[in-house]
């Protein structure tokens, strides 16, 4: 079944797994059998598959904390099978199911472990720790002096990310790591990382048994029956599209066309401009400005242009209220969230459209319900067309509005997903219904 | 002189603080000799048996057996008059009183340390090892860096009970007559036959030795523990 692993894609394979097999002693099966894969450069891999299918151990053996018993691994063209495995394991950051910050170290500390142990002098550790801690988004001042137990799971999540990250590994390796959160705050850290990932481009091996997750995050899934055979190897697209097997269909589960709702990222579709004011302005020229649009309402924004409230005609007759806590407070989406995301947003507030941040909160636009339900509606012919074996291609079916489609760029899912009552038909409803309204 | 009648502490104090300060003195030494000898013995064959490392291991085990399940008395007399004599050629060993008295309570101790740190080394959680692997740390530099600091922590309310034992242990050593503070609370008392003052001033003194001990190690356990447990 490892036909489809070692792809024949174009980029460049970073971590390459050949023939890989374990057995832990005292056990008649391979835990790992005969396993092939290639990573390619500046990916996210995901390894998803049901519990006790062998991904804890695969990354594992990646960084070899646990020696293959047979098979090979290379890493940057490099056989790295018998080399050194403490100095390998500096190459790859590696953040793990429950974190494992010690303890006993400050968050400043922690981060600082592999720069230390590379003997950096302590200026150099200095800037790289308040640089890590500002590129995962936590203030240096606030936290550097902080011990683990001082932080919230999701905080300690971004330090976690920021000690693998230390030593500017080209890899990283990541086993469920946000599969211990609470799903509100586990959906914004997928955002931030896959923010994140724009930035740093690493290659990353990420495991989880989400399926959604693994939608969301994915540039390619590798999905894991027994033993770590490979299922299927491929797109999220291509996998919601063209499930190989039985197991992958069962795996995917049902609405498979909804979770296509996940592959469409907010900064793939158009969205819609939007009047703007300074939340400092006048109460006159705000309404000006909303006479002089057709929207009905005004978005406020501060100095930093990110969003603050959405005000219309009625919010400016009372005069008494000051412009700040005037009309409704207005939530943010970043551009890196899914249709799903979006979509449940507007569900749950009162408005039929949500504001869209960049990486720095600042306003780069507006996602309608419109918008959506027309994805929603495009998907659904598509997949009729697909599965009547009416459609073209059934491999990469276009999705509406989508402006760049590769292979790259199709990421999905949401922790939401999993709970969307009765599959792709209900919520498509709902959701039409919602843009008539 | 009749005992209880002529109950004197201050004058009794006042005749014989020189000598019974000595004596305190040769307890402190021993006892800190001792202590510092268990926290070594202690963090190493802790570490040989959590890691179960061949050989140092099953003789560090041996070694527990012997010393948990003989009483110190035993141990103390063991040191002192049953090492190997100089036969013929063979040099035999021979062991000055003070030698024996420091030896005897921190071989004492460190048993019982060894298994204090042993149960502290494997109650780390295994994600804290991992975590420490997976950045690239040998398995040395993981014990040092994590282990032995977290481990040591979970391990040190009941090694503070063993510095306590080892303290108080040290009052046995007037059978081998070294004069520690108990030796010479005896000597003083043979003397005067002021009993009473004696056993009072021997068991305040202790008391105090053992209160500022654990108020010590507690101050330090305070400054050490990790923000969870404050
Ligand atoms: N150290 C070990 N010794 C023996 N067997 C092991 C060891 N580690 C894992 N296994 C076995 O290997 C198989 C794969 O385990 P692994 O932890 O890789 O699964 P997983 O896919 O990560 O599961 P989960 O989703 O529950 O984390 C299991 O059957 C497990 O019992
Ligand atoms: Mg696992």
């Amino acid at each position: 079944m490892t036909a489809g692993a070692t792809s024949n894609g174009d980029s460049r394979a970073l971590i390459r797994l050949e023939n890989l097999s374990k057995r832990f002693p005292g056990q008649k099966q391979n835990a790992i059998d005969n396993l092939s894969l290639d990573i390619p450069e500046g990916e996210i891999v995901i390894l998803v598959g049901p519990s006790g299918s062998g991904k804890t151990t695969t990354l594992r053996m990646i960084n070899r904390l646990i020696e293959p018993t047979s098979g090979r691994i290379f890493l940057e063209g490099e056989d790295v099978t018998s080399v050194n495995g403490d100095k390998l394991r500096r190459r790859m950051g590696y953040v793990i199911q429950q974190i494992g910050l010690f303890p006993h170290m400050t968050i400043e500390t922690n981060i600082a472990t592999v720069p230390r142990m590379l003997g950096w002098d302590t200026k150099r550790i200095r800037t790289r720790v308040r640089e890590l801690l500002d590129l995962v988004g936590m203030d240096p001042e606030v936290y550097a002096k902080r011990y683990p137990k001082e932080l919230s799971g999701g905080q300690r999540q971004r330090v976690g990310v920021a000690r693998a990250l230390a030593a500017d590994p080209p890899v990283l390796l990541m086993d469920e790591p946000f599969s211990a959160i609470d799903p509100i705050t586990r959906a914004r850290l997928q955002n931030e990382f896959l923010q994140l990932q724009t930035k740093i481009r690493k290659t990353i091996v990420f495991v989880t048994h989400d399926i959604d997750e693994a939608i969301k995050m994915g540039d390619r899934i590798a999905i894991l029956d027994e033993s770590s055979h490979v299922a299927q190897y491929d797109t999220p697209s291509t996998i919601l599209a063209a499930p190989a097997n039985a197991f992958v269909e069962d795996f995917i589960g049902a609405g498979a066309s909804l979770k296509r709702l996940n592959l469409t990222h907010v900064a793939d579709v158009h969205l819609l401009d939007w009047p703007t004011m300074p939340v400092s302005a006048e109460r006159d020229s705000v309404r000006a400005a909303l006479l002089r649009s057709d929207k009905g309402s005004v978005l406020l924004v501060d100095d930093a242009r990110r969003p603050q409230r959405w005000v219309n005609a009625m919010d400016l007759e009372h005069g008494s209220i000051p412009l700040a806590e005037s009309g409704l407070e207005a939530p943010v989406m970043q551009r890196t969230a899914t249709l799903y995301d979006a979509l449940n947003e507007m569900l749950n507030s009162l408005q039929g459209a949500t504001a869209v941040v960049d990486e720095n909160g600042a306003f780069c636009g507006v996602i309608d319900i419109e918008t959506v339900a027309a994805a929603i509606r495009k998907m659904r012919e598509e997949a009729r067309l697909v599965y009547r074996g009416e459609g073209g291609s059934p491999r990469e079916p276009a999705l509406a509005g989508a402006e760049r489609g590769g292979d790259g760029d199709v990421r999905g899912g949401s922790d939401f997903g999993g709970a969307a009552p009765g599959g792709g038909d209900d919520f498509g409803a709902a959701a039409a219904g919602g843009g008539d309204a | 002189m009749l005992v209880g009648i002529t109950y004197d502490l201050g004058s009794y104090v006042s005749e014989n603080w020189e000598f019974l300060l000595r004596g305190l003195g040769r307890t402190l030494l021993v006892s800190a000799i001792a202590i510092g000898g268990a926290l070594v013995i202690g963090a190493v064959l802790g570490a040989a048996r959590a890691h179960r490392v061949p050989v140092i291991s099953q003789l560090a085990s041996a070694y527990v057996e012997l010393i948990r399940n003989t009483p110190i008395l035993v141990q103390i007399f063991f040191l002192y008059f049953a090492l190997p004599q100089p036969i013929g050629p063979w040099p035999g060993v021979r062991l000055d009183v003070f030698t024996v008295a420091w030896l005897a309570v921190m071989i004492w101790g460190g048993a019982f340390n060894t298994e204090n740190f042993r149960a502290g080394f494997e109650a780390v959680p295994w994600r804290f090892r991992e975590g420490a692997l997976a950045l690239g740390f040998g398995r040395v530099a993981t014990f040092l860096n994590v282990t032995l600091p977290i481990g040591g922590r979970i391990a040190l309310p009941s090694s503070i009970n063993t510095y306590i034992a080892v303290l108080k242990n040290t009052a046995l050593l007037y059978v081998i007559s070294y004069e520690e503070l108990t030796t010479s609370a005896l000597q003083v008392n043979a003397l005067t036959l002021e009993t009473a003052e004696t056993f009072t001033v021997l068991g305040a003194v202790y008391l105090a030795l053992v209160w500022s001990l654990s108020a010590g190690i507690r101050g330090l356990e305070g400054r050490l523990a990790l923000p969870e447990s404050r």
